[in-house]
């Protein structure tokens, strides 16, 4: 009798099964499925903000008396550690909360460095045209050219593993990316009837630049940022893994993953949880910004 | 009449280069080719013509968007592309322009109020206070309602752009228009309003037009004056009842011809074919491959703009 009005009352609010699936597959012909991208990165978002204070143990205390705890549901695991220890006897699951404020944080900054360079040039580039354009855009060229994990590893091992050199680098190398984009949409925003009309008008250049040009670019940056997200966690983990990137014992997630790779197979937990999440994430941006890109700018598509 | 603006001797030339590593310099588009012409204070010069024959150009040249080639530009007496900077500032303020499309002659992302008032902010001409006073009376001009300021130009229908170009065109208080097929791209019910209010502003601002369009029923209704190009020439200036009753050049009476449809079609007033490329041009009279008129003499020797009767020129052989 409880179970049938409770069934009663999900049938009159209009929840079923059937219906959330309908929903994150279809909605009104676009996908819904964008709920769950958007989800991981609130998620992430919040845990990047109050990540330390949700951790039940300190991320960077070591103990080794409890080294390679399983997760919980292992029959040696316990709920004191809910995704087991590390080497250390670190939990996991705070480092991976903790972790979460160094790649946002890093994730954040390292997109906003390249496309605060790459927007400034990419404007130069595109309104100014003739040399400034051919210098910057052989620049563009050049960069675009670089392996970027093997320059960036080269830059770091000489100037050592740092989170701010580190940044320094990433956001050297992919401002790039943002200068083409913005060049190339400054050379067409550039010939419409506003932009001659604010130099009858009596404009400056920096002033057309900035109240004409720039807002009809910022779509098309949000959504290259997005979809740079992504990666840049991903460069960060990778770079971090190889022993390049942000130092021990800042809990970085790609550390994390290294620091379980020789016990893959006694301690499986160790590398698996932090790369679900780096994982997680980088999906979740990828698919946000490509939902992105086709609702405010479905030119972008081969980016 | 005081003469506001006269052309001298104007020439554009477009270099057509090829080549990637090694550009090199293959020709030269003559877009503009020699004109002058003078606008007088308080009154329209209507410039008429097929598309690609220089219209454009000429109005690039007088808003300083292209730097003649040769030749000069003079406003009030002085040479605009040799004055000083602050003459320059002068000069942007007292010429102000609208475009054929309304939908890209407006900032997207701007609102009503900041399009019409960034003349007088780039200018610096008015302190912020009366700035507002003058946005909203340039906007009573264009018979717009005070809440359009706070909106944005997409929530306007195409004549409501136009005006807002318009309001934001006078808002300095230019004494010369340049109007670039303004109406051109609107419904003809809505092009009449915006040419009559044209009309209207002319008078009670004294302002003077520099009006460029293809279509001769425009350019009737507003111009006092008439000017045909060709191929970027001039080939005939005259005043507007003038050049309506008896168009001289072969060219101007096609055109016409063309436009009134009403009667019979002459055969041999009908023009035909296409116009020649502006990059090699046809020797002697530019016109001279597809007039009806053309004696040998055309093909040869390249006519010059000469008086007819009173304020009438033609370039003409055989007028």
């Amino acid at each position: 009798m409880k179970y049938k009005g409770l069934k009663e009352a999900v049938r009159h609010s209009g929840l079923s099964l059937r219906r959330l699936g309908q929903f994150l597959i279809r909605r009104k012909g676009r996908p819904g499925y964008i709920v769950i991208p958007i989800v991981i990165l609130g998620l992430f978002v919040f845990v990047g903000a109050f990540g330390p204070l949700l951790a039940p143990h300190s991320a960077t205390e070591t103990n080794l008396s409890i080294r390679y705890q399983p997760p919980a549901w292992d029959a040696d695991g316990s709920w004191k550690y809910p995704l087991g220890t590390d080497h250390l006897g670190r939990d996991i699951l705070s480092r991976i909360l903790v972790g979460a404020r160094v790649s946002l944080t890093f994730a954040l900054l390292a997109v906003g460095l390249a496309g605060i360079i790459g927007t400034l040039l990419g404007l130069i580039a595109g309104y100014y045209g003739s040399w400034i354009d051919a210098i910057i855009m052989r620049l563009v060229d050049g960069v675009m050219s670089l392996p970027l994990i093997l320059v960036a590893m080269a830059i770091v091992v000489v100037f050592g593993p740092s989170f701010v050199n580190l940044l320094i680098v990433l956001g050297c190398l992919m401002w790039a990316f943002y200068a083409r984009l913005v060049r190339g949409d400054t050379l067409s925003i550039k010939e419409k009837d506003f932009v001659a009309l604010a130099k009858i008008a009596g404009c400056s250049s920096p002033r057309i630049i900035a109240h004409h040009i720039f807002p009809s670019l910022v779509h098309s940056l949000v959504v290259l940022a997005t979809l740079q997200i992504g990666l840049v966690i991903l460069m960060e983990s990778a770079l971090s893994f190889l022993g390049v990137g942000i130092p021990p014992p800042t809990p970085a997630w790609g550390v994390m993953v290294a620091d379980g790779r020789s016990v893959l197979d006694i301690a499986w937990w160790v590398s698996l949880f932090p790369g679900l999440a780096i994982g997680a994430v980088v999906l979740a941006a990828n698919l946000f910004g490509d939902w992105l890109r086709d609702k405010l700018d479905p030119r972008l598509r081969q980016v | 009449m005081n003469i506001l603006l006269q052309t001298q001797e104007l020439k554009k030339y477009f270099p057509v280069v090829r080549g990637f590593l090694f550009s090199q310099t293959r020709g030269w588009i003559k877009a503009v080719d020699g004109v002058d012409f003078t606008l007088y204070e308080g009154q329209t010069f209507g410039l008429v013509g097929e598309s690609g024959c220089g219209k454009t150009t000429v109005v690039k040249l007088v808003l300083l968007l292209e730097k003649p080639t040769s030749g000069s530009i003079f406003f009030r007496g002085r040479d605009i592309n040799r004055i000083k900077r602050d003459m320059l500032k002068q000069y942007r303020t007292s010429v102000q322009a609208v475009f054929q499309d309304p939908y890209s002659s407006l900032s997207p992302r701007m609102r009503v109020e900041s399009i019409i008032a960034e003349p007088l902010k780039a200018s610096k001409l008015l302190p912020e206070k009366q700035r507002r006073e003058r946005v909203e009376a340039v906007l009573r001009e264009v018979r717009l309602d005070h809440d359009a300021l706070r909106r944005y130009p997409h929530e306007f229908s195409g004549g409501q752009r136009q005006r807002i170009a318009l309001a934001r065109a006078l808002s300095t208080r230019p004494s010369l228009l340049v109007l670039d097929e303004p109406v051109s791209a609107l419904d003809v019910s809505v092009g009449a309003e915006v040419m009559n209010l044209l009309k209207d502003l002319q008078e009670e601002l004294g302002l003077t037009y520099l009006l460029v369009a293809h279509n001769l029923a425009t350019i009737r209704h507003m111009s006092h004056h008439i000017g045909v190009m060709y191929l970027g020439k001039l080939v005939e200036m005259a005043p507007c009842e003038e050049f309506y009753s008896h168009p001289l050049h072969p060219y101007s009476q096609g055109l016409l011809h063309a436009a009134s449809r009403g009667g019979a079609v002459t055969e041999g007033l009908m023009l035909t074919g296409e116009v020649p490329s502006p990059l090699n041009p046809p020797a002697g009279c530019h016109f001279h491959t597809r007039c009806f008129a053309m004696k040998r003499v055309c093909s040869e020797i390249e006519p010059l703009l000469k008086e007819v009767t009173g304020g009438h020129l033609v370039a003409c052989h055989l007028c």
